[in-house]
Formats: C-alpha cells, structure tokens, sequence
C-alpha cells in the first residue's frame, strides 16, 4: 500500500514537471499579464497586440505572445507572475498590481528584462517608477482620466448638487480618482458621498443608500470592480433617474450615462509603440512614460430616452462638434 | 524519472508559494481540524498580516521584527476572535464572519488599497540572497527552516499536556470539561495560535511578493482547506506527525498543480479555475483508484493481499 502511495506520488510530480520543461523556443516571448476580463483591458492588450503586428512583429512568426490572467486572484497572479519572468524576454503588465507583481519577479530572480505597464493610474505611487522620465528597465502609459472635467459635467445638468461616487477601495487605482473627485467637488460646490465598496455584492446596497440620501448624480472612475458589475446596475441607476458619469466608455455604453474617458485602445496602442522601440534596439531608460491625451465624450443616448432626462445643449454642442 | 526536471521544479515558484500557503493550512489546520471550527476570519487576517509586516518595514523597522509585530497583531485579533465566542456567546462561524468584514476597513485604511515596499527597504530574504546571489534558493531555505520548524514546535506542543487537552477540547467538548479542562481558555488559546501562523504566513507572503492589496487574501480560506484535503488523501490522518506532514506535501501539490496549469503553452486562463477543479478532483479521488487497484490485486486467500499488509 505504502509502495503504492508513494508511485502515485510520484506520477503526479512528474507530469507536473513535464508539463514545466515543455516550454522553451527560439521566437522572442511576449508575456501579458491582465489581473481580470474586462472591456477597458482587454481593448488596452488588443491595441497593444495591434501595434506590434502592425510594426511586423506577428505572433508566431518572430515572437509568441503568452497570455495570462488571473481573475483577481492575487497569490495566483504571483504564480503567474513568476512563471512569465522566468520564461520572457519581455513583459506586460495590464493594471498596476499586475504591473507590480511582475517587477518584483523580475526584480527577484537578478534578470533586467523590459516591464511595460499600461492601465495603472499613478506609476509612481505604486513604486513602478520614480518618475515619468527616470526609471530603469519598467517603462508604460497612465490611465489617469479627466476627473475634474467629468465632475463638472454634473454641473451641466440642473438640480445635481449630491453626487454619489461608487468604487472598490481595495483599487489604488479608484483611491487616486476618489481624492481628485473630492477636490474637484469642493470647487464647485457639489456634495460628495463616498460609496467605497469590497465587493461586488455591495453594489445595490450602496446604490440603495445614494437613492435614500438624496443623491441626483453617480461618478464611477475606472475601477476594475464596477466595471465588471456595471450591466447589473443600469436599471437602479435608470429607475432613479441617477445621471451616471463615467471615466470608461466601456462602461458608459454598458449603463452609465455619459462621460470623458480614457481611450483604451490608444492606451494600449501607445504602449505597443515603446515595446516596438525596445525590441528594435532602443534603450529602454530613454523611453518616458506617458500619459493618454485625448478624452473623448461618450453618452449612451438610451439612457436620456428612458428616464426622459434632457441632454444639456453645451453637451450635445460638444458630442455634434466630435462627431464633426 | 528526470532528476534534471525534478530540480529545475524545486527551484520554481510552486514549492516557495507551496510553503508559504503550508503555513497558512498549518493554521486552518488547529482551528479547523484541532478545535473543529471553520474561521472565515483568515480571509482578512492574512492581508492585514501582510500590510502590516511591509508598513513596519517601510517605516525601518528590521524585517524581522516586522514579522513579530505582525504575527502580535494578528494573534490579539484571533483572540477576539475567540472573544466573540467565548465571552458573547457568538456562533465560532459567525464571529469568524464578523472579524473577516470588520478588518477589511481596517486593511484597506492602513494600506490605502495597495502597499508596496520602498524601494531602499530590506525584507527577511535580502540578507540571505546577497550572501547566496540566488532568490529562489534564499527563499526556500528560509521558509523551509520556518515551516520545518513550526511543525517541529506544533509536534511538540500538541504532545505536551497543554497541547493534549487543547486537542482534547476541540474532539470532545463536554467530555474535556468533565476531565477538569477549561475548554473556554483552551478555545481562546487555540483561536489565538491559529491566527499568529495566519499572520506569520501572510507577513511572509508581505516580504515575499513586495505588494499587497487589501483584498489578497479573497478566497485564501479555499485554498487552506484545499490543501488541507489534498494532503490527507495523500498521505492520510492515521498519525499527528503525519498530518502535520500531509499538510507540507498538500501545499506543494496545490502550487503544483497551479504553476502546471498556467505553464500550459497558449492556455486560455479564462479556463483556470474550471482546470483547477478537475485536477483537484483528480487528485482527492486517488485513494479511490487505489483501493480499486489493489482489489484486483487480491490473492485467493482474502483478507491478505499480496504485499502482506
């Protein structure tokens, strides 16, 4: 029996460790590492991946792109973390604990393999960098979103003194947009109500609590969390008539009302050109991070037509001149 | 068998993770196996651990002592814990519930979402690594001396008379308290171990990943108790050494079987945790095909089969 066990024990470790030595080939390795599945990203590693196509670097000719995403997972996106450092010659990460997990990997096993990073809000505060222009081998773009401009488009809007902001205070991401929203609300006079949440299962619970306190307005910052969940919050937010401002078009389109936001795709494209750089030989450290420019308008016109909110003129001027 | 691959495997990241998350059963182990009750607080115990151990460091306390300051803290949180039960007559599930909500403002608060190590900081594996210029050695060196050890320390204590009445209280409660022992302060005591390995684990985790976000330890509760589950179905629970052993072996085969999983070329990780749960099944079934294996075995005379066990 004993004799038993321990083959059994055996042949388990050692399929593991086949399936651990098949790796290995002459194309340059791309690893991506995407913390979860969501509009917002995934348009950013679909820029990323079109770029480098475009610039003639095709997955499966001359280099192979490994994807990974752990579904919020945090001690798996280590594992995965590790495994891509070991085996790439280049990594991405896509949100700042993913960007974070894959540094100190690389970082760990002695190696100075290019990190980019895209989707993470404020590199510096998350140590990826010690500034837009001084960093060593971790170079990418920011997805720091026009707050205060989003803010003022409550003010638009008649009636909208009490907004309510909706995100996962676990995301450093949202914690930064959080703070910009309070500041920019104190300038113009709104009342902010802070609905931070742990999960997804608090969403109602806090919309509920917005509705009950009189708010007229709901912000959401990109937040990985909402984002996610935004599909279930649409009929709440359009029963109460709740004019929701979003910093992800994704998420407009998908049940908010209207918003300045950043444009994935581009953030995604953006980085792709530095991996291009640095995988034609331009030295890494030469490279500054940057910041998305352009904020287009989103408005999700289903929502007007449903609660028969009126879109302000000064707004549909500026989607009409867009369009133009 | 390749001994090549066997040792390239050793050096990856399953066997450190593997550790790590040992520590961690070895705590969902007293409270779930010793005082038979499922504490949902190491959800939160975990990360706050985790944050704690990296802010002390940043703020240029030894790493060390980071660590013993982190597994004080969550040692006083398992004793309220225990508290809730003992004293507010809470049920143990609810109370862990309770403690696991509670902590979360608290973790997010002190981390503010996300705490990364300064990058002029030092963690327990610096000092080690400078001297052996290999990280992954480093590191498994010193959580294989921290988890030998532990085990080697719980071995001990669970056979002393304190540790034996503790164990005693937890099987058998009205007949501890029958035999004279007071099964409150046994709990309080239990609870209070248990979440100082939590802590231990999660300060580790800390030092070790150089991030934490105040959510890390979502789902961690499953993986305990996965781990818990592959190493007794492996190794079985015929002895106390060998579930203490079991446990270490469970939490290698757990990162085993993650790290095979997402080393799959072009896998598709959406399918992960759908993978996860057929090879975890697999594996918990293996006694199963055991059992059928060795029935065919079986010689004419029943009874005894033919390794004569």
């Amino acid at each position: 029996m004993k004799k038993l066990n321990l083959l059994l024990l055996a042949g388990v470790t050692a399929t593991c460790t086949m399936g651990l030595s098949s790796c290995g080939s002459d194309l340059t390795q791309i690893g991506i590492l995407q913390v979860a599945t969501f509009d917002a990203l995934d348009s950013c590693r679909e820029g990323f991946i079109s770029t480098l196509e475009d610039a003639g670097f095709v997955d499966g000719e001359n280099v192979e792109f490994t994807f990974q995403n752990p579904e919020g997972d945090s001690p798996t996106q280590d594992s995965m973390a590790i495994n891509l450092a070991t085996n790439c010659d280049m990594v991405f990460g896509i949100s700042t604990g993913s960007s974070q997990a894959l540094k100190s990997a690389v970082e760990d096993q002695g190696k100075d393999t290019p990190i980019l990073f895209s989707a993470v809000t404020d590199p510096v505060d998350a140590g990826l960098v010690t500034s837009f222009t001084e960093h060593e081998n971790v170079v990418g773009t920011s997805d720091g979103g026009p707050t205060a401009e989003n803010i003022e488009l409550f003010t638009e809007f008649e009636g909208i003194e009490k907004i309510g902001i909706i995100y996962n205070s676990a995301e450093p991401n949202s914690i930064i947009q959080k703070e910009e929203a309070a500041e920019a609300c104190s300038e113009l006079g709104l009342t902010l109500v802070d609905g931070g949440i742990s999960s997804q299962t608090e969403i109602d619970t806090t919309l509920q609590g917005f509705v009950a306190q009189g708010v007229q307005g709901v912000f959401i910052p990109t937040d990985n969390t909402i984002a996610q969940a935004i599909d279930g919050m649409k009929d709440t937010l359009e029963e109460n008539g709740l004019v929701t401002v979003c910093a992800d078009s994704a998420v407009t389109t998908a049940g908010g009302s209207l918003g300045y936001s950043v444009d994935y795709t581009n953030l995604g494209e953006t980085t792709g050109k530095m991996a291009v750089k640095i995988l034609n030989g331009t030295d890494i450290s030469t490279i500054p991070c940057s910041k998305s420019e352009s904020f287009p308008l989103t408005l999700r016109e289903d929502f007007f037509n449903t609660t028969g909110i009126a879109v302000p003129d000064s707004i549909q001027a500026i989607i009409d001149s867009q369009e133009a | 068998m390749n001994w090549g691959s066997i040792l390239q495997f050793l050096g990856t990241d399953a066997t450190t993770q593997g550790l790590i998350w040992t520590i961690f059963a070895l705590g969902v182990f007293v409270s779930y196996r010793i005082l038979d009750v499922a504490d949902l607080s190491v959800e939160s115990i975990f990360p706050f651990s985790a944050i704690t151990s990296l802010l002390f460091v940043n703020l240029g306390v030894q790493p060390i002592l980071a660590i013993l300051i982190a597994i004080i803290l969550g040692g006083m949180i398992g004793f309220i814990n225990g508290c809730l039960h003992v004293y507010l007559k809470i049920n143990p599930l609810l109370s862990g519930i309770i403690i696991m909500v509670a902590l979360y403002s608290p973790n997010v608060i002190i981390s503010s979402g996300n705490i990364v190590l300064d990058s002029d900081e030092y963690t327990i594996f610096t000092g080690l690594n400078t001297l052996l210029d290999n990280y992954v050695l480093s590191k498994l060196i010193i959580l294989g001396i921290i988890t030998f050890a532990i085990i080697g320390f719980m071995y001990w204590f669970f056979g002393t008379e304190l540790g034996l009445s503790l164990r005693a209280a937890g099987k058998n409660t009205s007949m501890a308290r029958a035999q004279g022992i007071n099964t409150d302060s046994r709990y309080l005591m239990g609870m209070v171990f248990s979440a100082m390995l939590i802590s231990l684990a999660g300060a580790l985790y800390g030092q070790m990943t150089k991030h934490v976000s105040a959510d890390a330890g979502k789902g961690s509760i499953v993986i305990g108790l996965t781990i818990l589950f592959i190493g007794e179905v492996l190794l079985g629970h015929r002895s106390f050494k060998l579930s203490l052993f079991s446990v270490v072996i469970g939490g290698i085969i757990y990162w085993l079987i993650i790290d095979t999983i997402i080393q799959i070329p072009g896998f598709n990780t959406n399918y992960l945790n759908l993978l996860k749960g057929i090879l975890i099944t697999f594996v918990v079934v293996i006694p199963e095909i055991k059992k059928y294996i060795s029935k065919k075995k079986k010689p004419t005379i029943a009874g005894i089969n033919q390794e004569g066990v």
